[in-house]
């Protein structure tokens, strides 16, 4: 069995997608096709951080609406993290007016990314945000947020014109700078977003492929004597708790992250430079 | 209500069209994936190459349209379900909640100034009162020492014209008893001369009797005084 699994075992093989679901103790369970379209596992596990921010958040609201005082800890540390992301993130980078009107966006985009980057750290799940196409789903949100956010202050023009910052150089120089500041600044605004995409998906690749790695190391050395296996083992086990530490922050971190970004760039569009 | 609510959605709404064109402009997916997939492989560069080539069919950049599909629609339900039930009831209970902060502190601050104020103004009247209290205990104290020595005083005078008043009668009194004793003695002496001159008496007797009453006389007023009476 655990020959099988060296022969089958590749590091990369845990953080690609799959059309089964893994089960802890049970086996692999086949996902079904549903309108000729093939049910993975991510997309489970992005229905599942799905339910799970609904399961929290509309009780929280309730609570809220009903009561002045919001009690207990489990509540508690969902609404400080909601007016943390208010009050440090999104009212700083955008301005008061316009951060209430992008925080349903940032609230939904911080939770979700940080909950499908957690179930990766439990037995049998996986984390979606370990996917390109998923974070590249969500980077492009981000770019309709800014567009949106661009073109409602200033209007589509305004918003084209609010790219390239004010130049401070002699009149001739304007026309022949101006189109190619144009041109880099587009550029840059789509690279931004790009490179917001591939930030989240490389984290947190990198973080499972070195997990993998490490626990791969114990597949390795099935075979070995005792005397060399069993150091082998035991480091391996102790580096990937101490790495499922890390991962647990770069987890938080890497949501954080995605988030203040996100607002950075809406704060950047709405405001003139 | 209901435009309030519309205007609400309004930027979901541009959001999502936005969106949408963006994705038809793209053509699915696959705008966002060839573009990352080279900005990818610039970045990731060696590492890729060499887990393509090693890993054969692992791709991990692999283009999943459905999975990109699947997300957009997750996230979207996920942001109006959640925007309808939970940011709207948050957001507004969160502004209730410190504004209702906001002025019971305010009222608060309010509160402790206003005692304050009263608690300085309770100590003056309590000062003032004080003094007051201390004015009046002077004030009586002073006028019973004043009553005091006037009662004093007078019981003292009282005492002293009762004694004089005494000492006044007794020598009335005593003037009084000589006086009477001179009248008796005057009497008698008449009574004793009626005798004396009712009898016969001879030359020697006669001066010899008038000599002792003259003497008897003298003996009685000391100061010749009641000698004729």
């Amino acid at each position: 069995m655990a020959d099988e699994h060296a022969h089958e075992h590749s590091p990369l093989d845990h953080v690609i997608d799959h059309p089964t679901l893994e089960i802890p103790f049970f086996g692999e369970l086949d996902l079904p096709e549903v309108f000729g379209i093939q049910v993975t596992r991510f997309m489970v596990m992005e229905t599942i951080a799905a339910l799970v921010m609904l399961a929290v958040f509309i009780p929280l609201a309730r609570h809220a609406a009903r009561q002045q005082v919001t009690r207990g800890r489990f509540l508690n540390i969902f609404e400080s993290i909601l007016v943390f992301i208010r009050d440090k993130m999104a009212r700083p980078a955008i301005g008061h007016h316009h951060a209430d009107q992008f925080l349903p966006y940032l609230w939904t985009v911080f939770f979700f990314v940080l909950i499908c980057n957690l179930l990766g750290m439990i037995p049998g799940g996986a984390s979606a945000t370990g996917n390109i196409n998923v974070t590249a789903t969500l980077a492009l949100m981000t770019l309709g947020a800014v567009i949106v956010a661009g073109v409602k202050e200033m209007g589509p023009v305004g918003f084209l014109k609010n790219l390239v910052p004010h130049m401070d150089v002699p009149w001739i120089m304007k026309p022949i700078l101006w189109p190619l500041m144009f041109v880099i600044e587009v550029a840059g605004l789509f690279i931004r977003h790009v490179v917001l995409s591939v930030r989240l998906f490389a984290n947190m690749l990198a973080g499972h492929i070195v997990l993998a790695v490490i626990l791969g190391f114990t597949l390795t050395v099935s075979q070995a004597a005792l005397y060399i296996k069993g150091p082998v083992i035991a480091a391996s086990v102790g580096g990937v708790v101490l790495l499922s530490l890390l991962e647990l922050f770069v987890a938080f971190l890497q949501a954080y992250i995605f988030t203040f970004l996100s607002a950075l760039f809406i704060g950047a569009a709405v405001h003139s430079h | 209500m209901l435009r309030r609510k519309l205007s609400a959605f309004g930027p979901l709404m541009t959001f999502l069209l936005t969106l949408t064109t963006i994705w038809i402009v793209g053509g699915t997916s696959a705008f966002a994936e060839p573009l990352i997939d080279d900005a990818v492989q610039a970045v990731a560069g060696q590492e890729h190459d060499s887990h393509a080539t090693s890993e054969g069919e692992i791709d991990i950049l692999a283009a999943e349209p459905s999975l990109a599909i699947y997300t957009v629609t997750v996230f979207f339900l996920l942001l109006l379900l959640l925007y309808r039930f939970a940011w709207g009831p948050i957001s507004k209970a969160l502004e209730a909640r410190e504004q209702s902060l906001e002025s019971a502190f305010r009222e608060a601050e309010n509160a402790r100034a206003e005692a304050a104020a009263l608690l300085e103004q309770h100590r003056k009247q309590m000062e003032q009162v004080q003094d007051q209290v201390r004015q009046i205990m002077d004030e009586a104290n002073r006028k019973a020492e004043t009553a005091y020595q006037e009662r004093l005083g007078q019981a003292r005078a009282d005492a002293e014209a009762t004694v004089e008043r005494a000492t006044r009668e007794i020598s009335a009194a005593k003037e009084q008893a000589v006086a009477d004793l001179y009248e008796r003695s005057a009497d008698l002496a008449v009574a004793v001369a009626g005798q004396v001159l009712r009898r016969e008496i001879a030359g020697e007797e006669h001066r010899r009797l008038i000599e002792v009453a003259s003497q008897e006389l003298q003996a009685v007023g000391p100061n010749g005084r009641g000698g004729l009476s």
